[in-house]
């Protein structure tokens, strides 16, 4: 099977940007979402930070163009939002055009709805807005919702494979367009704060109540973020019949897994080093080829650890910059594979690589460092994006520039 | 897209309200229900799963990675090239106990267990681990589409390498919250009606079910080798039966056969007089002189059921037999069972089709 893939638009909402070109600013300007929580009401507000967007949820179904008390989640509506700027971004107005499909994924749908409600939701002796939110909980409701916002019927799908969730429901997508099911697919994944997922990962002792600060030998954990972030893929035949610009080629991608334990990475980063590594060979490329690593980098002491080593072992004498930009967005779950290949996509069409921010210190079982300083005057030809979850699931994209036409 | 590649069944394990989880028999008892919900007839766990890790699981988990277990020991693989699994509420029992720890305890003193196996991949990652996998692993979570879309990403791992040989399997399970819920919002039956008369008793609302079918596909027809999987087609919310009968006219032909080829056609109806609609008109247009059976009276209803329907289709072609218990009408002369075409809906929203044929190869 021959035919190559491209990306030919993108969206994303975190809390450092409502579209793709504020986040290129908040990169290249170093600026950060971390902040103290507001709008989700939980106990831990002044004790755990996260990366919240600071928009309320009307606010969201102004900017999404849908009404209130319909029962649009939170994370229906980054959906949408991000959507939209996907379909935009890649000059489709009309999603009829072509055979067109939808993959999102997340790790709780609208959790964050359903969590508040649900007292009143299982209690049949009171009535009230809160019926809207019955079924927000179904991890394909808020697929669904994009999906009919935009009018698409020729396929809708939800991956949920914890933080490796979007990565692979872009592979989905790509592998669905080389078999000749579908023209175009606009795949990624959306995730927001809930209690649930707060006081989840709150309750396995991950969180930093700090900034987070990847690869660094004092890294105490994760912040959680939220957000949405979505790529629209195409085949080459695709691009000859509707040019446009191309963002980048998906060379390669692999999926793996760790088969060591239920939440943490096996020590010894073989899962993270297989899964770098068959996404190379899938590409036909060399280590050498390599030119940024985009990180999982969750600032956990097993993940970075595992992750590093695994850069190490398999990069040997010809190391790759390397960077986690989990300080700028926070953790997005499910949605992270999106935003980090679209941080790739942006680092290859500006041919800059982002920073690690709040490295310090070396870590000492190892003796590879993360890119300290925004690099620019450099040529980014091709970024390895990883994405591993719970589960034991890994997952590797591989980008690469292109011409601008085919 | 011209290269052909046969997708057999090589192995099962099915964990369902009826006793199905024995593949060396073929609904040997019945089992009914009265209260609308419909909860899984369990085989011994600790044959399947050490005693040790058995303590710790929650019921989903154990009843996933015992019908995992069942179908690869059943095609006698030992090593998957990959794990996909699908499920709408993935293991809902830990996620609602943890999300009612936070909710009630005010967000302290919670059991971080439920939060870990509450990830909609914790059973895909625990067969993985069980089975010392590396392999290609995903989860596939949306509604009524969950298991088609894990089946139709299994061909196409075994498309691009037919030495592959994949594990799937869909799975969900009752849940107290989701049926109030359900009930209020008319998915399920309010007043009690008898499993088996389900079909025989008008209403909205379908029966609670739960299950975790698991299957073994590839390329090559192997001695333990169900049937083949000849067509598969997903649909999302079409807007008149004609859609539907497009649809299966086109799966029809790719396999290169015609209605009047089709033995058995399972309608996965689910009690609900609006959402089984352009089922039921589906089944009166095109199939009034085909044998129909039916199957959510057995195993529930629920975003996975489809995965009981391929199960049963399967064992059908197995047995060259057609239980009573699942026919709704009596067409079917006792001629070889050829193919068998399964069109199920998720409320009225999610269609599948899939093509069940036997695995001999004049056909193919």
């Amino acid at each position: 099977m021959s035919t190559r893939i491209f990306v030919t638009g993108m969206g994303i909402i975190t809390s450092i940007g409502m579209n793709t070109d504020e986040h290129f600013d908040s990169l290249m300007g170093l600026r950060t979402g971390f902040s103290k929580i507001e709008l989700l009401p939980t106990v831990h507000r002044d004790i755990l930070p996260a990366f919240e967007i600071k928009i309320t949820d009307s606010e969201l179904c102004r900017l999404a163009g849908v009404p209130e008390g319909e029962g649009y989640s939170r994370t229906a509506l980054l959906g949408i939002i991000s959507v939209k700027e996907a379909l935009q971004s890649a000059q489709i107005s009309d999603v009829k055009e072509a055979r067109t499909g939808l993959i999102s994924s997340t790790t709780v749908g609208g959790m964050r709805e359903f969590e508040a409600n649900y007292k009143e939701l299982i209690d049949p002796s009171v009535e009230g807005d809160f019926m809207q939110f019955a079924h927000v909980v179904d991890t394909g409701e808020h697929a669904e919702r994009i999906a009919d916002y935009f009018g698409i019927r020729d396929y809708v799908n939800t991956v949920s494979t914890a933080c490796s969730s979007a990565s692979n429901a872009i592979i989905l997508g790509a592998e669905l367009i080389k078999h000749g099911k579908l023209d175009r697919m606009i795949c990624g994944g959306s995730d927001v704060l809930s209690r649930f997922t707060l006081n989840g990962f709150n309750s396995l002792m991950i969180l930093d109540k700090g900034h987070n600060r990847p690869f660094d030998a004092n890294r105490s954990g994760v912040n959680l973020g939220e957000g949405a972030a979505f790529v629209v893929l195409e085949s080459e035949e695709m691009l000859q019949k509707y040019p446009r610009k191309i963002w980048a080629e998906l060379t390669g991608y692999s999926n793996s897994n760790d088969a060591y334990h239920q939440t943490a990475s096996s020590p010894d980063g073989d899962g993270a080093l297989l899964s770098m590594q068959r996404a190379l060979d899938m590409a036909g490329m060399k280590t050498s080829d390599i030119d940024y690593i985009n990180c999982h980098g969750t600032a956990t002491e097993n993940n970075d650890l595992s992750e590093a080593l695994a850069i190490q072992n398999l990069f040997g004498e010809h190391i790759p910059l390397f960077a986690s930009t989990k300080p700028y967005t926070g953790h997005t779950l499910a949605a992270a594979g999106g935003v980090e290949a679209i941080f790739s996509l942006l680092s290859i069409d500006h041919d800059v690589a982002f920073p690690n921010l709040n490295f310090e210190e070396q870590m000492p079982e190892i003796t590879i460092t993360p890119l300290k300083s925004l690099t620019k005057n450099i040529t980014i030809t091709n970024i390895l994006s990883n994405s591993f979850g719970f589960g034991g699931s890994n997952t590797s994209l591989l980008f690469s520039k292109t011409k601008q036409t085919v | 897209m011209s290269k052909k590649t046969a997708y057999y069944i090589q192995g099962m394990g099915n964990i369902s309200p009826q006793r199905t989880f024995d593949n060396s028999e073929f609904l040997p008892e019945i089992s009914e229900y009265q209260e609308n919900v419909l909860m899984c007839v369990r085989p011994e766990f600790k044959n399947y799963i050490n005693p040790v890790a058995l303590r710790r699981m929650s019921r989903m988990f154990k009843i996933g990675l015992s019908a995992a277990k069942i179908c690869a020991q059943d095609a006698g693989m030992e090593m998957p090239d990959g794990i996909i699994t699908a499920s709408g509420y993935g293991c809902i029992g830990d996620t609602s106990r943890f999300m009612l720890e936070v909710i009630e305890n005010g967000e302290k003193q919670l059991t971080p267990t439920l939060f870990m196996q509450s990830t909609y991949n914790s059973i895909s990652g625990g067969i993985a681990m069980a089975m010392k996998c590396n392999n290609y692993n995903t989860t596939y979570v949306h509604r009524g589409f969950a298991f088609e879309t894990a089946l139709q990403d299994a061909m196409m791992q075994i498309y691009d390498d037919p030495s592959k040989r994949i594990l799937l399997g869909g799975f969900d399970e009752t849940n107290d919250g989701q049926f109030a819920i359900c009930i209020r919002t008319g998915y399920h039956r309010k007043d009690f009606v008898n499993s088996l008369s389900l079909f025989q008793t008008e209403g909205r609302g379908t029966l609670q079910g739960e299950g975790a079918s698991f299957f073994t596909i590839g390329s090559e027809k192997t001695d333990n080798t169900y049937c083949r999987i000849s067509g598969l087609q997903l649909l999302y919310a079409p807007k008149d039966k004609s859609e539907i009968i497009n649809a299966i006219n086109d799966v029809l032909s790719e396999a290169g056969i015609d209605i009047k080829d089709v033995d058995i056609v399972i309608n996965g109806i689910g009690g609900d007089t609006i959402n089984d609609g352009l089922n039921n008109q589906v089944m009166d247009a095109i199939f009034a002189d085909t044998q129909q059976v039916v199957f959510k009276h057995l195993s529930g209803d629920y975003c996975t059921a489809s995965s009981f329907g391929l199960w049963l289709g399967a064992q059908m072609h197995r047995y060259q037999t057609i239980p009573e218990i699942v026919k709704t009408n009596h067409i079917h002369s006792g001629a070889p069972i050829r193919n068998i075409l399964m069109l199920n809906h998720f409320r009225g929203k999610n269609y599948g089709i899939v093509l069940l044929s036997t695995p001999s190869d004049e056909q193919f």
